[in-house]
């Protein structure tokens, strides 16, 4: 019931979960970027057939083996994944939802580092992702870049001067690309500020998403926000764009955060150790207050108030109580309430590890 | 008694939400603060504009040649079958793509297969990337883009 094949990333986090925060105030927690790419002389997915699916699917397998880019490359064809086992993906960021709605022909390659994954038939033919810890930006848009050129000198893409790389949708057309975030910012959201803040930078181009991208809600006070334009700006514009966007929001959560400790201590305190109380303490706990939870513990660390936890014991502890980790790490399926209390061991083991 | 948001199930609903799924309008009935998390992803979303284009442009079909997709069925799902759709359905699509991203030209990477990224590209983009952390004191990180800016050098 344990996929063998996914058991290797069972006792750890993926790269950018893991490490403590270079940019010291902890609201930028990871960085994305995503390109779109489809194959000439191939129907897109949502009108091949499966078995047209299957034929391009092993012909893409088969180029990206040989990619240079990715060290330690590990290829997950989606139909031999269950339930559990796609969901765990999910839950890495690893893939979609979408992917394996259907099964037939699609899949996703990642790397050693789960830096890198690779959707083979989701929406598009190829959709090829970078994640990096922080607001590594550059870092990842470049390894993005080195991976396409690499994948865009084997397979042939559809392209075309004017409308540049061809996708399913038109909302990705152009460069295919994409840079999204995921913010962590809960002063901005108890101060109530959030909203005025959400609006402008709705308004300015950039979505906003939840924790598992499109479509899903907010968790633990941590957004997605991502680009929209594919078309008529350059990746390099986009990049820098973005980050002027996301440095503002960054710097309106720091303002909230130093008005909230200053004007507001103890309440601030008081919701720390409350988190910490009901983590340390309760014998039932849902994904979702974990979620809710922690992220006022990771507030608290931030701005001094917890010592004793570091971020990489939140990220493990956010990574792994959600149920398709929780069921791997326990080596079985679980029913609701013995989920919720296994969470909450769990919990509290990790806490008790770290000493506090 | 108060309606609670479908999705969290714990604060009020105060927004409804419109989507459309496979052609299909689903009202969704959300708090705030769901709303704005995935709502956005909605309101962005191609589906809402397609629908009035549809509207504006009268009821006049057309087939791809190649996969067989008809415009309509275009306006349904927002996915194109093929490569050749976008020449294929012509004018409402480009409409559609101005009104997306208020252009219809392509300024990204110019691809051929042979196309690499350059190295002045790639230090171009790192030393930017440096300027910023530097300016917000990210040591670390800027020691490490420094390396990485050096290697780009000695590649030469
Ligand atoms: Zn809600
Ligand atoms: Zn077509």
């Amino acid at each position: 019931m344990i996929d063998e094949k996914l058991k290797w990333m069972l006792g750890k986090l993926p790269e950018w979960m893991n490490g403590e925060f270079t940019n010291k105030d902890d609201i930028v927690i990871s960085s994305r970027v995503r390109l779109a790419r489809n194959i000439k002389g191939f129907l897109f997915p949502s009108v091949a057939s499966p078995e047209e699916l299957v034929r391009l699917y092993y012909r893409i397998e088969d180029t990206l083996r040989s990619l240079k880019a990715i060290h330690g490359m590990r290829i997950y064809p989606a139909w031999e994944l269950d339930e559990l086992g796609r969901k765990f993906f999910v839950e890495r960021h690893l893939a979609s939802i979408d992917l394996f709605k259907k099964k037939e022909g699609s899949g996703v390659v990642i790397d050693e580092s789960e830096k890198v994954s690779i959707m083979i038939n989701e929406e598009d033919h190829l959709r090829i992702q970078c994640i990096y810890e922080d607001f590594k930006v550059e870092e990842a848009f470049i390894k993005l870049m080195e991976i396409d050129d690499e994948i865009g000198s084997m397979l042939n893409y559809a392209y075309k001067d004017t409308l540049g790389f061809i996708t399913s949708c038109p909302t990705n057309i152009g460069t295919g690309f994409r840079v999204s975030a995921l913010l962590h910012i809960p002063a901005l959201f108890v101060s109530g500020k959030i909203e005025e803040i959400l609006k402008e930078t709705i308004s300015s181009g950039i979505m906003v998403r939840g924790y598992y991208g499109e479509g899903t809600e907010v968790r633990g006070n941590i957004f997605q926000f991502s680009t929209s334009q594919t078309l008529g700006r350059s990746e390099e514009d986009i990049v820098q764009e973005f980050k002027t966007k996301i440095y503002d929001i960054a710097h309106n959560e720091k303002e909230a955060r130093k008005e909230l400790i200053e004007k507001n201590h103890t309440f601030i305190e008081d919701k720390v150790y409350r988190a910490y109380g009901i983590l340390k303490n309760a014998r039932m706990l849902s994904s979702l207050e974990v979620m809710e939870l922690t992220s006022h513990l990771r507030l608290g660390i931030s701005l001094g108030i917890i010592k004793e936890i570091n971020y990489s014991t939140l990220n493990e502890i956010m990574l792994f109580q959600q149920p398709a980790h929780l069921q791997f790490k326990f080596g079985r399926t679980l029913k609701q309430e013995e989920r919720d209390y296994l969470r909450s061991l769990f919990v509290r083991r990790k806490l008790t590890e770290s000493g506090i | 008694m108060e309606e609670l948001c479908e999705k969290c199930k714990k604060r009020k609903s105060e927004v409804e939400l419109v989507e459309i799924v496979e052609g299909e309008k689903k009202l969704r009935k959300l708090c705030k603060i769901c709303a704005h998390g995935e709502a956005t992803g909605v309101s962005m979303s191609p589906v809402l504009p397609v629908k009035k284009e549809k509207e504006e442009l009268g009821e006049e079909n057309k087939i791809c040649p190649n996969c067989g997709l008809s415009l309509f069925e275009f306006f349904k799902k927002t996915k194109v079958g093929c490569e050749f759709c976008y020449e294929a359905f012509g004018e409402p699509i480009i409409k559609l793509i101005q009104k997306i991203h208020g252009d219809t030209v392509h300024k990204g990477k110019k691809y051929t297969p042979k196309y690499r990224v350059t190295r002045e590209f790639k230090m171009r983009v790192l030393e930017r990337a440096l300027k910023d952390a530097v300016e917000r004191e990210e040591f670390e990180r800027a020691a490490k883009l420094r390396d990485m800016l050096k290697s780009l050098q000695e590649e030469k």
